[in-house]
């Protein structure tokens, strides 16, 4: 190992910086304060600024390799970058370093429809992906979150997704055949299928699941993925959207998870009363709790069918078990109506949206949620446990009462669920202070409970080291040492 | 945390919606949001690439300069003004208030006019838009052309037929149009003479001042504009028309107390046409008679600055009602057309300061033009026209760039 020549903070160092512009050439690595800033935080949530120190953009999977390669040799750290939008600050770059920003890698490099599958490379963004499969392949339907379309398409497989065909198919990880990524030493490994066969159709391999493991949930820290082929499925013709209302949580999160089983169901997301109010476009904090009638649950349900004749069938199931559970069904068309005039709710339908008031509904432009996949059977215990932690810390008092949401998915087998605390960017350091903490909390509860924190930033992810099986812990810090031996990917985030 | 002097204007305004705080850098203003295709939109970023080159990463400097977290530097400097101003992004932005107000649509332009003038303000200024407002001050344009050369396009439009000494309206030819694009006053001159028209055009015009509140150079502002409006005045005519986007912006827009005028002193009452406007109601009224056939297949380029940076004033149908109202002209559409048409890469002082990223902007526009099959592209601003024209010959496309006026012409 020779000697370092990095430096990480203050004087720019000119000496990478020129090594990195021989590599992808000067127009497309940047030390300007002005980049430096932007990529230093994510500007959404309570989570610490980092600092950047170049920002690079490679165009091809040889660019990444050489990148590594001299990172890993001057021990400088890499964070690979798309949107830095998980609200968890997955991609702020806590200890410097360079910034991967993989955008340039954005394209289709195949379509296979006999197979169902898209080839992209690893930078690509929802707005990308959903624009190129409308314009040439319109009978196909690619899984979006609702997370907004600058996004990174593969980044959200990569972190567990939720999808709106995940209640039908898993969350986004279940979508991944195959991955070529490259490794933190600078070699490419292909996963999947695609690791011994010219096929990127499936994501077994050898050992099952095809080492695609490798990257998922690491948060970057394992290596760079620079290529991913992820399931595509046809558009079925006919649709119907329903919000499904409770009066409980208890009562609205049985009726999911009886709607989850009957296998007919796309995607099935809810958000509690409160969180809802925020969506439809009110305002906090609220100057009246929860209002007579107003259901504590709401549900989005959404289900296709091929036919007019399957879609009355399904609707018929759908109506009926929701009937017998004691909830009330409202088609989109006429839910939204009762909805203020802001039209974000309105696309929720024709995804990907820009669903910033998820993020501002204290317009101030600040939110974080700590959420994760708790066995689907918990939800509402749970959201009763959490309600006292927003009461403790006098959010509910203050009318920014619990923000909760859920995603139930795979046919009910996994879900998640989430809880928000909306700030703004003007909050003091001492009101900053108790949104962590309180949050922190919340965590802690939810590992109470057995969620697994999911997305989840330092402070979080030691909640779910902290109770992890020791002989689990020791193989995830293993492959972590074989893979990265010198700690430059994402150090800071997971905290192994 | 203080809001520089320079957002005095906008600073209530700014309080009460809290941007650029609600600003999350979610992206949705890079791309056509909810279109079919999500194609993208800011010339900018898709220039640079880079996160503060796109309007998510301006917000976030903006709010860091707010917040004193960061100072003004050459660095920080270049995001704002490597950006052409096209409002494409704010159109994206549906952040938006309980009563459906879109406050970073409606605020998002103005707040980056004005961190351009706290720039100036702070001495941060570009060289190349300094010499253009200096040769503003000296010879009342940024050619630097002399002055008393302005009207010289005149002869050749109309020859020695006199102007009206009691016109109905004056036409405001602009700087382009005057030294540039004196094809465009010609035109335009011809059809209001064709029209029998009564109008005149001034002496003494000078700048309307368009690049000089768009580069943050404002202290010029007022001066030029009391000259022209008194130079109108004398004329007796209450009504202006011009056939430049960008004059017709900052005098139907700009200059109005609610936003530019009040904190620039300038107050006026004229009627503001584009040549458009007035030829769409001489249409409607039957005086408009487009006879002779032009056969072209064209596309049409909406100006920003007769387009979506007018809100719902916007001027989209007019110019096509015209190009519809020519006999053998076949009108086709770009994708990205009226509230999301792809700037031509000419404003917010970047053909000047930036004239590849100029001429990039320009190329993808023509790129667009192509893929319809027109053989012509039409726009209705000698800018547009003078930033087209030299991308597609640039690359070499087979596309004439003309003017709407040009094609009326033609047909009378
Ligand atoms: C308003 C809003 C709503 C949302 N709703 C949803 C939702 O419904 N469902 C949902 O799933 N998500 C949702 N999200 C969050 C969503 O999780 C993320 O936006 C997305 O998953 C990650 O994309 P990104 O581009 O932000 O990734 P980044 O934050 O840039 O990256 C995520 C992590 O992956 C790493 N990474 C990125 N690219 C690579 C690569 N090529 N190789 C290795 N590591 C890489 C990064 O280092 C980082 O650790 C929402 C977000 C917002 C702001
Ligand atoms: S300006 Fe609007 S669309 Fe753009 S990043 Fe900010 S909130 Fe999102
Ligand atoms: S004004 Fe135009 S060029 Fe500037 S950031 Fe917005 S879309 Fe991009």
């Amino acid at each position: 190992m020779g000697e370092s020549s990095y430096v990480q903070s203050g004087a720019k160092n000119s000496k990478i910086y020129e090594r990195l512009a021989a590599i992808v050439g000067s127009r497309y690595v940047s030390d300007s304060e002005a980049v430096l800033y932007t990529y230093s935080e994510d500007f959404i949530t309570f989570e610490r600024s980092g600092k950047a120190d170049f920002v690079v953009m490679p165009k091809t999977t040889e660019e990444v390799q050489d990148i590594v390669r001299l990172a890993n040799r001057e021990h400088i750290p890499v964070v690979p970058w798309v949107a830095n939008l998980s609200v968890g600050a997955l991609a702020t770059p806590r200890e410097g370093g360079i910034v991967l920003d993989m955008r340039r890698m954005n394209k289709v490099l195949e379509v296979n429809e006999e197979d169902q599958y898209i080839l992209v490379e690893a930078g690509i963004t929802y707005a990308d992906v959903v624009g190129y499969v409308n314009r040439h392949y319109p009978h196909l339907r690619v899984p979006v979150t609702y997370a907004p379309p600058a996004t990174g398409y593969v980044a959200s497989s990569l972190m567990y997704g939720m999808t709106d065909l995940s209640m039908a198919y898993g969350d986004a990880s279940y979508f991944v055949n195959a991955f070529e990524a490259v490794l933190p030493t600078g070699e490419i490994i292909r996963t999947g299928s695609a690791m011994s066969s010219p096929h990127w159709n499936h994501h077994a391999a050898l050992p099952d699941f095809g080492l695609i493991g490798l990257f998922i949930g690491w948060a970057g820290t394992t290596g760079i993925v620079t290529k991913a082929s992820i399931k595509l499925y046809p558009k079925r013709p006919y649709r119907l959207d329903y919000f499904m209302d409770a009066d409980t949580v208890e009562r609205g999160f049985k009726i999911q998870r009886e709607l989850a089983r009957t296998g007919i169901i796309d995607d099935i997301a809810s958000n509690n009363w409160a969180w809802g109010r925020v969506e439809a476009g009110e305002k906090l904090p609220f100057s009246e709790g929860r209002r007579p009638g107003e259901p504590e649950l709401s549900s989005w349900v959404s289900f296709t069918a091929n036919t007019e004749k399957e879609l009355e069938a399904k609707d018929e199931i759908v109506k009926s078990i929701t009937e017998k559970g004691g909830g009330k069904l409202t088609l989109f068309e006429e839910g939204i109506k009762s909805f203020s005039k802001g039209d974000q709710i309105r696309y929720f339908k024709y995804l990907p949206v820009q669903l910033s008031n998820d993020i501002s509904g204290a317009r101030g432009g600040r939110a974080q949620w700590v959420g994760g996949y708790a066995p689907p059977s918990k939800n509402a215990e749970i959201y009763r446990a959490v309600e006292k932690v927003y009461d403790k810390y006098g959010y509910t008092q203050a009318g920014h009462p619990i923000q909760a949401y859920n995603r139930l998915m795979d046919h009910g087998h996994e879900g998640i669920i989430r809880y928000n605390i909306f700030g703004s960017k003007d909050d003091s350091p001492e009101i900053v202070e108790k949104h962590r903490k309180c949050l922190r909390e919340i965590g802690e509860v939810m590992r109470a409970h057995g969620t697994i924190l999911y997305k989840a930033p330092p402070y979080f992810a030691r909640l779910n080291w902290l109770g992890t099986d020791p002989a689990a812990m020791n193989i995830i810090r293993t492959i972590k040492k074989i893979l990265d031996p010198n700690r430059i990917m994402n150090p800071g985030q997971l905290d192994f | 945390m203080s809001y520089p002097k320079t957002f005095q204007h906008i600073e209530s305004k700014l309080k009460a919606s809290n941007v650029p705080q609600q600003c999350i850098h979610c992206g949705t203003c890079r791309t056509w949001y909810q279109s079919q295709f999500w194609n993208p939109v800011c010339p900018s970023g898709e220039w640079k690439k880079f996160d503060p080159y796109y309007l998510s990463g301006k917000m976030q400097l903006a709010m860091g300069l707010i917040q004193g977290r960061i100072k003004w530097s050459k660095d920080i400097v270049n995001p704002f003004f490597e950006c052409t101003l096209c409002g494409n992004c704010a159109e994206q932005c549906h952040v938006f208030e309980t009563n459906g107000t879109r406050p970073i649509y409606e605020l998002a332009i103005p707040l980056l006019e004005a961190i351009r003038r706290d720039a100036i303000c702070n001495g941060f200024g570009l060289e190349a838009h300094k010499r253009f407002a200096q040769a503003i001050a000296n010879k009342h344009n940024p050619y630097d052309e002399k002055h008393e050369e302005r009207t010289a396009w005149l002869k050749e439009a109309i020859g020695d037929t006199k102007l009206s000494k009691k016109p109905d309206f004056v036409y405001f030819v602009g700087c382009t149009a005057s030294y540039r694009q004196k094809n465009i006053a010609i035109a335009t001159a011809r059809v209001f003479k064709e029209l029998g028209l009564n109008f005149t055009v001034l002496d003494d015009e000078y700048c309307c001042g368009s690049p000089l509140l768009r580069t943050g150079h404002w202290d010029l502002v007022s001066d030029i504009a009391k000259h022209n409006i008194s130079e109108i005045e004398n004329t007796g005519a209450k009504t202006i028309v011009t056939s430049c986007a960008g004059c017709y912006k900052v005098w139907s827009y700009d200059l109005t107390n609610e936003k530019y005028g009040k904190v620039l002193g300038i107050e006026h009452n004229l009627k503001v046409l584009h040549s458009v406007q007035l030829l769409v109601d001489l249409l409607n009224k039957g005086k408009l008679n487009l006879n002779s056939k032009v056969d072209v297949k064209v596309t049409y380029h909406d100006p920003c600055h007769i387009g979506r940076n007018l809100g719902d004033k916007a001027l989209y149908e007019e110019p096509r009602k015209l190009l519809k109202a020519i006999p053998g002209v076949e009108l086709v559409e770009m994708e990205r057309n009226r509230n999301v048409a792809w700037c031509c890469g000419a404003g917010g002082g970047v053909k000047s300061a930036f004239p590849d990223f100029a001429l990039w902007t320009g190329e993808e526009r023509i790129k667009e033009a192509l893929e319809t099959g027109a053989e012509m592209l039409v726009s209705t601003c000698p800018f547009c026209w003078r930033n087209l024209d030299d991308s597609a010959k640039a690359i070499g496309a087979k596309i004439q760039v003309a003017d709407l006026l040009e094609l009326i012409e033609k047909s009378l």
